[in-house]
């Protein structure tokens, strides 16, 4: 493989751990709990910033081009880990507003009008994070260490392997038995739930804050790899990028979401380019997001429950203390949330 | 969910063997959009701009100036024994689309050798990239970091957004004006002229009245409009987009407040703009009041006219290809691609990093050099062993060591004729600048 | 004084804009629980049916008239051809977010296709006229004035007519309302095809208003209606009428008192005080979420 070939399928491969650690999270929050989160880039949004600020150092350095607040030098990976924290510590109010008080559709559309007011603040309060012009030049980790870029392409790969794979092992550490049934309980009938003793609002600001601190480490490894972020690259629509991944692999479990992620951000919007050129010069390109918009129709369409459904949960006999037999409860196929 | 973490791990190994699959069979395929001659092999310039997205226009006029270049080119011999042609690359206008399309394009383009770019805000992530492929870049991005430029491979003919600011002053006083007032949409490409402006003024005793950081888009300005008219000022500075405009000066006419000289920084220029703005204030008073302090190129002389004539057979690549006659950023790239191609033809060679230096030799010339206007020329002269000075519809091009260029000023009223109001030397934009 | 005479006629005149969209928004929001997100495209291409007929030199009010229809039209295709389908083999709530903003992205970039990327305008001059020290234009009025009758005509509607009331008990609970004979199809068809024609209205409006546009133009727009919708009462047409009342006067209020770039950011402070004391908005009873009406 050529060099250049292999810095494309190192961006490819990069582009996908950052990408399925967000979607793993998304899915904990919404594919496992039933947490409607329409504004979940808010949260990858905030862990990038984080990482950028805490690995540019202060204003001045990079010739105070760039205003923002924090600022630090972090070493790696204590700069995605604090990343992923103040992501988490922004889901804390969001989380009291939205997922306590609300349900439904109206958390749906509050959480996706909470996404809008975060970027026309970030915009705005060009002081904070540099406003519309976002940040940039965010230095490499550890790039120093290593004479070729090609070899760092590739170190780079790895590093965000591992944070995909820490990202695995504590999605299937909350999705586990019992927790995880628990979980799933919320999800299908709050009510019900409730009346079993199960803390509904705790347990669903605790998932919510894991899967912001996630999002925000998926946001820091994205920005020390891209080096710059602004604005422009947390449209609240970049939300239903990831909701799409979700729906097309299959919700409620993680390979369905790996595959999610494969095929929506990548697959979908890297061969769209290869839309032959017709029309003016440019036109080509619009049609690009329409064909993107088709294919989320027709994978929706085919495969609603998505390309690796959620494997149902069945509870037959086991050690029930007080009934001899034990009742058959089937769960229902994610997301029909009939309240709440 | 819970499966076991080993057939999870299959399960990703198999979805990475379709990505690299993908990635090296397509490697076969191409993205260009040839036009050559039979028997001549084929070279790619990228246009490497939005084409989709809010800054869809971008990517319109960098591409513009292509096709003429490169239509002038391969009819007088190509290049080396290659025709150029000209690729379009969407960068979708924000980095976490660019890179991706970035290394796309280098990994899989046939046979790239040049990229003309329009892109602000994020050359930061790209630049380095195309650096590192060492592939020659020419770029209409005004990032203020880019003014002390560490590339080899990359150079801009046009000032950085913050130069703008020092020439907007500069201007300011040559027209004699003390109370100024300075109206930049919030955005970064319009406030990158503020602390230029605000500085150049300071330096000349100007007093910038009111500094407003307008929301773009909003259906009512009248808060703002009621503030400026309070302050008097005898001008007022601007840069914002064309929706934007349309809204604020209609409704400023519109409250009686049009009575001070508009002036526009290069962020103004546009079709776009002129519509919106004629549509807010009508034509009348948009020719009396408005100037756009931009590069400047006269719409005359042999270089232009080559141009014109260039641009106006492109109609098979350029639906309405008048449009851009006149508009100086789709001059910019077309001498950018001519000035790749002499300076291609002056090292003998398509590849980068052979003739990526000779870009500042054939623009520099020197002592002795022989000033050319167009491709043709400027090859006649190289084949009778002669060192050449190109001197294209833009102008002259003089880099400094960071291999930035910032060009002429001039005031111009807008309009297809293109006068001007005055030109502004180099010398004065420094002064202002305190250089 | 003149400042707050200022702030109000402004924040009149962006509530009369923002009042038709979100009331078109949360009535078929109401009726048929689709979380409609193709709506600001929807918008987008009111904006350019007008402009079409400007360009074929139509008067203004039968252009809007035009635009209305357009807007009732594309959003009965859409329900019909699109929605209605999903939702009949029980889709979630969320898949039928999903599939309308792969609609919404259909409509956009389609129409990017064809006209390109430049910005239009407008060229619609009215006379102006003065008033308590305040200059607006004639069209300005004319755009409260019509606001003002469809809010009249939406009041009139839901509260006077059998198929208001249909709607309402259709809005209040499906279920309840099938067991009583409301054909819930039909409503749910007047209901498309009245939000259609709002957002028809309601976007070729706010082109016209802000004068230039393209093919972003109506997303742009369409969050700031759904925050005007939140602040009433998600299906609470009332409440949209109210919320864009609220929004409108305070973003403009805040343009002046705080800072232009704040205006919307303000704005959207007052839903959240608003949500936080009451959660499901101004008007409505409960805020738990709702089934998709079979």
């Amino acid at each position: 493989m050529s060099s250049l070939m292999q810095f494309y399928v190192t961006e490819l491969l990069v582009l996908f751990s950052v990408n399925i650690i967000a979607v793993w999270a998304l899915d904990l929050q919404f594919g496992v709990t039933g947490i409607n989160n329409f504004g979940f880039i808010i949260f990858q949004s905030v862990g990038a910033y984080a990482g950028a600020v805490f690995t540019l150092g202060s204003q001045s350095a990079n010739g105070g081009f760039q205003h923002f607040i924090g600022g630090a030098h972090l070493p790696y990976p204590w700069s995605v880990v604090a990343a992923g924290i103040v992501a988490g510590i922004v889901a804390i109010p969001i989380g009291h507003m939205g997922i306590s008080r609300l349900r439904g559709d109206y958390q749906a559309i509050v959480m996706l009008v909470l996404a809008v007011m975060a970027v026309n603040i970030a915009n705005a309060a060009v002081n904070i994070v540099n406003g519309p012009a976002g940040l940039s030049l965010v230095p490499q980790p550890l790039v120093q260490f290593f004479h070729s870029s090609l070899e760092y392409a590739w170190v780079y790969v790895a590093l965000s392997l591992v944070w995909a794979l820490l990202a695995f092992y504590v999605v299937r550490g909350v999705t586990a038995a019992p927790l995880g049934r628990r979980l799933r309980a919320i999800r299908e009938s709050e009510s019900a739930a409730s009346a079993l003793g199960i803390n509904v609002a705790q347990m669903k600001m605790r998932v919510f804050v894991i899967g912001a601190m996630l999002a925000g480490v998926s946001g820091a490894v994205y920005v020390q790899y891209l080096g710059s972020w602004g604005p422009t690259s947390w449209a609240y629509t970049e939300t239903f990028v990831f909701f799409t991944a979700i729906v097309v692999g299959g919700t409620g479990n993680m390979l369905g979401a790996a595959l999610g992620v494969a095929l929506v951000p990548i697959a979908f919007q890297e061969l769209t380019r290869f839309f032959p050129n017709v029309g003016y010069p440019g036109m080509s390109a619009s049609l690009q997001w329409v064909l993107i918009g088709i294919l989320m129709l027709v994978f929706m369409w085919f495969r609603p429950r998505g390309l690796i459904p959620e494997r149902r949960r069945t509870f037959r006999g086991g050690k029930v203390l007080a009934l001899r037999k034990a009742p058959v409860i089937e769960s229902t196929s994610a997301g029909m949330s009939s309240d709440g | 969910m819970v499966r076991s973490p080993k057939s999870t791990v299959n399960a990703l190994a198999i979805v990475f063997l379709i990505l690299g699959t993908m990635g090296g069979t397509l490697g076969a395929s191409s993205i260009a959009n040839a036009a050559s001659s039979p028997g001549r092999k084929t070279a790619e310039i990228a246009v490497f701009s939005p084409f989709s997205g809010i800054n869809a226009e971008y990517g319109a006029y960098e591409y513009s100036g292509c096709p003429p270049a490169v239509n002038l080119i391969n009819a007088d011999g190509g290049v080396d024994g290659f025709n150029l042609t000209c690729t379009i690359v969407d960068n979708r206008g924000e980095p976490a689309d660019a890179v991706p399309a970035a290394r796309q394009m280098l990994a899989l383009s046939s046979h790239l050798v040049g990229i003309i770019d329009a892109n602000s805000g994020f050359l930061s992530s790209v630049v380095p990239i195309f650096n590192q492929a060492k592939v020659t870049d020419m770029s209409l991005g005004g990032d203020i970091e880019f003014d002390k430029s560490p590339y080899t491979y990359f150079w801009r003919t046009i000032p950085g957004d913050d130069v703008e600011g020092y020439a907007m002053a500069a201007w300011a006083k040559a027209q004699g004006w003390t109370r100024v007032a300075a109206i930049f949409s919030s955005d970064s490409a319009a406030q990158g002229n503020v602390p230029g402006l605000v500085a150049g003024a300071k330096r000349f005793g100007i007093k910038i009245v009111i500094n407003e950081s307008l929301t773009p888009d909003q259906t009512s300005y009248a808060t703002e409009i009621t503030s400026l008219m309070a302050a008097h000022p005898q001008a007022i500075m601007t840069e914002m987009d064309p929706q934007s405009a349309g809204s604020f000066f209609g409704q400023l006419k519109q409250a009686g407040g049009l009575k001070a000289q508009i002036v526009g920084s290069s962020g103004t220029l546009g079709i776009s703009w002129d519509t919106a703005a004629i549509a807010g204030m009508g034509k009348a008073d948009f020719k009396k009041y408005f100037k756009i302090l931009t590069n400047y190129s006269p719409s005359s002389g042999l270089a232009w006219n080559v141009w014109d004539k260039a641009l106006l057979a492109s109609k098979k690549e350029l639906p309405n290809p008048k449009q851009w006659a006149t508009q100086i950023y789709s001059e910019i790239p077309y001498d950018n691609v001519t000035l790749m191609a002499l300076a291609m033809l002056d090292a003998h060679s398509v590849k980068p990093s052979v003739y990526n230096r000779y870009i500042g030799i054939v623009a520099t010339g020197g002592h002795g050099a022989v000033i050319v206007h167009d491709f043709a020329q400027g090859k006649a002269a190289l084949a009778a062993g002669k060192k050449i000075q190109y001197v294209g519809v833009s102008g002259v091009i003089r880099f400094d060591k960071y291999h930035n260029s910032p060009g002429e000023f001039a005031a111009e009223i807008p309009g297809n004729n293109n006068s001007i109001a005055g030109v502004l030397t180099p010398a004065q934009v420094a002064a202002s600048e305190g250089r | 004084m003149q400042v707050a005479i200022t702030i109000f006629a402004f924040g009149i005149l962006t509530a009369a804009l923002l009042s038709i969209g979100a009331v078109g928004f949360t009535l078929q929001f109401g009726v048929t629980n689709v979380l409609n997100l193709a709506f600001g495209a929807l918008m987008t291409s009111a904006i350019f049916i007008l402009y079409e007929t400007q360009r074929a030199h139509i008067p203004l009010w039968i252009g809007v008239a035009l635009a209305a229809v357009w807007g009732s039209l594309s959003s009965l295709v859409l329900s019909v051809g699109l929605i209605n389908p999903f939702v009949r083999r029980g889709t979630s709530l969320f898949s039928m977010a999903v599939v309308t903003v792969a609609a919404g992205l259909i409509i956009e970039f389609s129409l990017e296709a064809i006209q390109g990327p430049q910005i239009l305008g407008f060229s619609t001059q009215t006379p102006e006229v003065g008033f308590l020290g305040i200059v607006m234009s004639e069209l300005q009025l004319e755009i409260i004035g019509l606001a003002v009758i469809l809010m009249v005509a939406i009041h009139v509607g839901l509260r006077y007519t059998r198929l208001g009331l249909k709607m309402r008990a259709t809005a209040a609970d499906a279920a309840l309302a099938r067991s009583c004979g409301v054909s819930a199809r039909k409503v749910r068809l007047v209901a498309w095809a009245v939000s259609g024609a709002l957002c028809g209205i309601g976007g070729a409006l706010i082109g016209l208003t802000v004068g230039s546009f393209n093919s972003t133009t109506g997303n742009e727009f369409f969050i700031i209606l759904v925050a005007a919708a939140i602040i009433g009462g998600v299906g609470q047409p009332y409440g949209a009428m109210i919320g864009a009342l609220v929004i409108g006067m305070v973003s403009e209020g805040a343009a002046y008192l705080v800072s232009p770039a704040y205006n919307y950011i303000i704005a959207f402070g007052v839903l959240i005080v608003v949500l936080l004391f009451r959660p499901q908005g101004l008007f409505a009873e409960y805020s738990s979420g709702r089934t998709l009406t079979q």
